[in-house]
């Protein structure tokens, strides 16, 4: 932003008491950029910056030349030589002379395009800028002026076949020092202060407001204030709508929670009803960390999902191992194991009595030999070896039941009873006591282990399924809605810490767009002032003044207002002006703009600002051109030669240049002067060319000229004199519409009424000489045919008869 | 010096040697130049084909006689010339207000209706007015 104006904002930031050192900030960090306001928000503070100087007006720069080739109209180059101060120019040439290709082609020079094509005629002027005689060498060039620097040349040129964006720009000073127009701050001053104007840019005042409002905005320099408000306004909606889509999802969710039939989102559509939700509750909820019945239920259900009992397999098992016990046990017992007991210890007794008395039995008292003693050994080991085996089988019965036992008893009880509390089954008590039932009967036993699976599986089976059931149930519904709720908290959370900013960005927005305004109709009003006495001028004989002009409005709405009073009623000055008034204030207001002090331009290009002008707005322009031109070089381009008509009648000091063009577009330009020295001129010319033209030429348009000398010294004679005396303008063109021969004309000069058209060759005698009176007959008779005497004595004559013409004013 | 009697086409000759005159030469003063020379290519066309059909043109004022040449042209070609030449004759007379003409353009439509009028028995046909 430029420096003056940061400047007169901080005076503003740092006198007002309300704005706090938050938004001071972010207005302040507006003006710089996005990042700035960022830092701000991050926390960075920022030096208070102090006011500077203001910039004064900047060094002016004035046309001394432009020169164009193989661009637009023009084929051959041609130079237009201005004079680089000051002054009134007018380009002067018919449609189609190629006189507006060196204002479009200064204004492509300096600005790389021509506001003339933009929009609806941007695909004529792609395929038109380059003229069709000479399309290989396109160039426009511009010799400028600048107070107190080295005069700059500035080259724009196009190679063959290139697009008029492929473009090469040379700048430079006299001393060939380059320098770019950037440097220079061309582009933005052309942008605010633009120094060509256009008739379809007079006429987007009435067909585009929005348009018109913004060049005229654009002068006001407050494009970078807009800017920084602009920059305010894009964080702040960027976190109003955070926060609006948040709100809105907030609310979304809160209805959904409040239609699933699940606790955790009852609890989660309490928590979200709540603007500001307690949002690591509401995590808490969805993760599953919060310890709630909800969780404690899905995770119940989760042990019963993995309810297990012992296979069929195990069971079929133990009731092998059951029969073979038994059946080993009964083996076991065949052998009178019983009986072995006392056996093994009558015959242990046996031998130790042997061993102490080796005689005799002691029971039938013969004697022991030692096959004898060896049998009862056999006998013992037999008998210890019985009694080993029956141990045996019967320690394996027992094995076998507790085995049996202990698998009836590993039934999932806690699941099962988790089950029936879930309700999933019903109640397992029974199933469960059946299980832990004692049974002695071997028989007994064996039909529990076939039993016990066969009523316990189905249950167990069952118990499964109804918890995966209902926890698939409760999952179903709630964990798509947590997802959605754990998205928005996450964004929620990334969110909080920026809401607080909403508040100070909203200020400093407000505060600046405040003092936008302010800034904008305290430079606006010189403006509005000027343009309405410019409209005074404009307006002779106009019945609407023109109260005020505001800008209003904002956005798609912007546009420029002008109040008015037609015959003392109020009214929109748009709606009530004809073409030729709008035009007039479309000047009105675009040329202050284009004189604005702080513009480095000082000159004007206006083209064709005459169209649909009455005669009197014509010589009001006329005016409002000198008076301008007495600071500025104004140059206006025309086809209408009624503008040069009242500059040449209201003898405002102009240069008028004539652009002729000629086929294969050799376009011709120079000055010329009122009609009456311009034809004696063109004599002179044209008998100057004799030996180029010939003798027959010569002697049949030299008079021609002569004669028309003659009359426009004649018209401008009597229009002087009948303006002098107050007539209207438009009574006097009738006079002399009226008299269409030079005895006529002659007659109002010199007698001011064609009575006394009979008079004049007399008169011319009286007052000049023979010789005068004999050229002016010459002429007469000449002017449609040819001359045969002395052409050069027939222009001094001519010159002579024009002279004394004029002096009857 | 210079001679009278010069027909219109030689007129028109001498009106494109103006225009094409080298750009030192007549700079800026060859539109007006050339008028006055198709004016009186038109003017010496109207007085020939009148004469030649009776009529004694000596004294008549050259307005009259554009409009005069209805008698012995077709007349749409009798407008026409009557329109260009008031036009050449603003373009001569006005320094600025004649500009509009294009005065090569002017040129050859002045031959154009000097060599290659319309037939005059076509004037009895309602149709080549449409």
């Amino acid at each position: 932003m430029e420096e003056s104006l940061r400047s007169e904002i901080m005076e503003a930031l740092l006198a007002d008491e309300d704005v706090d050192e938050l938004v001071s900030n972010l207005v302040d960090a507006a003006c710089e950029s996005d990042e700035a306001i960022a830092a701000v928000l991050n926390g960075e503070k920022r030096e208070p910056r102090k006011p500077s100087a203001r910039v004064g007006e900047p060094p002016g720069a004035y046309v001394e030349e432009i020169s164009v080739s193989g661009f637009r109209g023009v084929g051959p180059r041609v130079n237009l030589k201005l004079e680089p101060g000051p002054g009134l120019t007018v380009i002067f040439g018919r449609n189609g002379s190629g006189k507006s290709s060196f204002s479009e082609g200064l204004e492509t020079l300096l600005t790389g395009s021509c506001s003339r094509f933009i929009g609806r005629r941007s695909k004529l002027w792609e395929k038109g800028w380059r003229n069709l005689h000479n399309s290989d060498k396109a160039r426009v060039e511009a010799k400028l002026t600048i107070e107190g620097q080295q005069p700059l040349h500035i080259v724009r040129s196009w190679k063959k076949d290139a697009d008029l964006e492929e473009s090469q720009v040379d700048a430079r000073y006299a001393d060939k020092t380059e320098v770019t127009l950037e440097s220079l701050g061309f582009p933005q001053a052309l942008a605010e202060f633009r120094p060509f104007l256009s008739h379809p840019e007079l006429g987007a005042l009435v067909e585009e407001p929005s348009k018109a409002h913004d060049l005229l905005n654009q002068v006001l320099s407050l494009d970078e204030v807009v800017a920084a408000i602009a920059r305010l306004t894009k964080q702040r909606k960027e976190l109003s709508s955070t926060k609006r889509s948040l709100n809105a999802e907030r609310k979304q969710l809160r209805d959904a929670a409040e239609e699933l039939e699940d606790e955790r989102a009852g609890k989660c559509a309490k928590l979200l009803a709540k603007t500001k939700p307690d949002l690591d509750k509401l995590e808490g909820i969805v993760l599953g960390t919060q310890d709630d019945e909800a969780e404690t239920r899905l995770k119940n259900l989760g042990r019963v999902t993995k309810i297990a009992m012992p296979t069929n397999e195990e069971f079929e098992a133990a009731k092998t191992a059951l029969v073979e016990s038994k059946t080993a046990y009964e083996a076991a017992s065949t052998d009178a194991a019983e009986s072995h007991a006392s056996l093994i210890e009558v015959l242990t007794a046996a031998k130790t009595h042997l061993e102490q008395h080796a005689e005799e039995c002691p029971v039938c008292e013969r004697p022991m030999d030692a096959a004898k003693i060896t049998a009862v050994d056999e006998r013992l080991a037999s008998a210890k070896e019985a009694s080993t085996r029956f141990r045996e089988a019967k320690r394996g019965v027992r094995r076998a039941r507790d085995a049996a036992e202990t698998l009836c008893g590993r039934l999932p009880q806690k699941e099962l009873e988790l089950a029936f509390t879930l309700e999933l089954i019903e109640d397992p008590a029974p199933l469960l006591a059946y299980a832990k039932e004692k049974v002695e009967a071997h028989d007994e036993l064996l039909k529990k282990l076939e039993e016990l699976p066969k009523r316990a599986r189905p249950i167990v089976d069952a118990s499964a399924v109804a918890a995966r059931e209902a926890a698939e149930k409760i999952e179903s519904v709630f964990r798509p809605f947590a997802t959605t709720v754990a998205a928005y908290i996450s964004r929620a959370k990334t969110f909080e810490p920026r809401l607080p900013h909403l508040k100070p960005l909203d200020s400093a927005e407000k505060w600046l767009d405040a003092r936008r305004e302010i800034l904008r109709d305290a430079r606006f009003d010189p403006i509005v002032d000027r343009a309405k006495e410019i409209w005074a001028m404009l307006s002779a004989q106009s019945f609407v003044s023109l109260d005020d002009i505001s800008l209003a409005g904002k956005k798609n709405q912007r546009r420029v207002e002008f109040s008015a009073h037609v015959d003392n009623n109020e009214a929109e000055a748009l709606s009530v002006m004809s073409q030729g008034e709008l035009n007039a204030l479309a000047l009105s207001i675009f040329i202050p703009r284009m004189c604005h002090a702080s513009s480095p331009f000082r000159f004007l290009v206006i083209d064709d600002p005459v169209q649909a002008m009455d005669p009197h707005k014509v010589d009001g322009l006329a005016r409002v051109l000198d008076e301008v031109a007495r600071t500025r070089q104004v140059i206006v381009l025309t086809h209408d030669g009624r503008l040069v008509s009242a500059i040449r009648r209201l003898q405002i000091n102009a240069t008028v240049h004539q652009v002729t063009r000629r086929p294969e577009s050799v376009v011709d330009v120079r000055v010329t002067h009122e009609a009456v020295t311009q034809l004696i001129d063109d004599a002179w010319q044209v008998l100057g060319s004799e030996s180029e033209l010939g003798e027959d030429v010569c002697a049949r348009v030299v008079p021609a000229f002569c004669r028309a000398a003659i009359d426009a010294a004649c018209e401008e004679a009597f229009r002087r004199r009948r303006l002098k005396r107050g007539d209207e303008h438009e009574e006097v063109e009738k006079v002399l519409a009226k008299s269409r021969t030079t005895h006529a004309k002659a007659a109002l000069a010199m007698f001011d009424d064609t009575k006394h058209t009979g008079d004049v060759k007399a008169e011319l005698t009286k007052e000049l000489s023979e010789a005068t009176t004999t050229a002016y007959i010459g002429v007469l008779r000449a002017a449609h045919g040819s001359y045969e005497g002395d052409l050069r004595a027939l222009i001094g004559e001519t010159k002579k008869l024009t002279k004394f013409l004029r002096g009857r004013a | 010096m210079g001679a009278t009697e010069i027909t219109a086409t030689q007129l028109l000759a001498n009106a494109d040697a103006v225009v094409s005159a080298g750009d030192a030469t007549l700079r800026g003063v060859w539109p007006r130049a050339a008028a006055a020379l198709t004016r009186q290519a038109l003017e010496t066309h109207a007085r020939t084909l009148l004469s030649k059909a009776g009529a004694r043109v000596e004294d008549v004022r050259f307005g009259a006689l554009m409009l005069a040449t209805q008698a012995v042209m077709h007349p749409t070609d009798a407008r026409e010339l009557s329109q260009l030449w008031s036009r050449l004759s603003e373009c001569l007379h006005d320094t600025e207000l004649g500009m509009a003409l294009d005065i090569p353009v002017a040129v050859a439509r002045a031959r154009a209706l000097i060599t290659n009028p319309r037939a005059v028995e076509a004037i009895a046909d309602p149709a080549d007015d449409e």
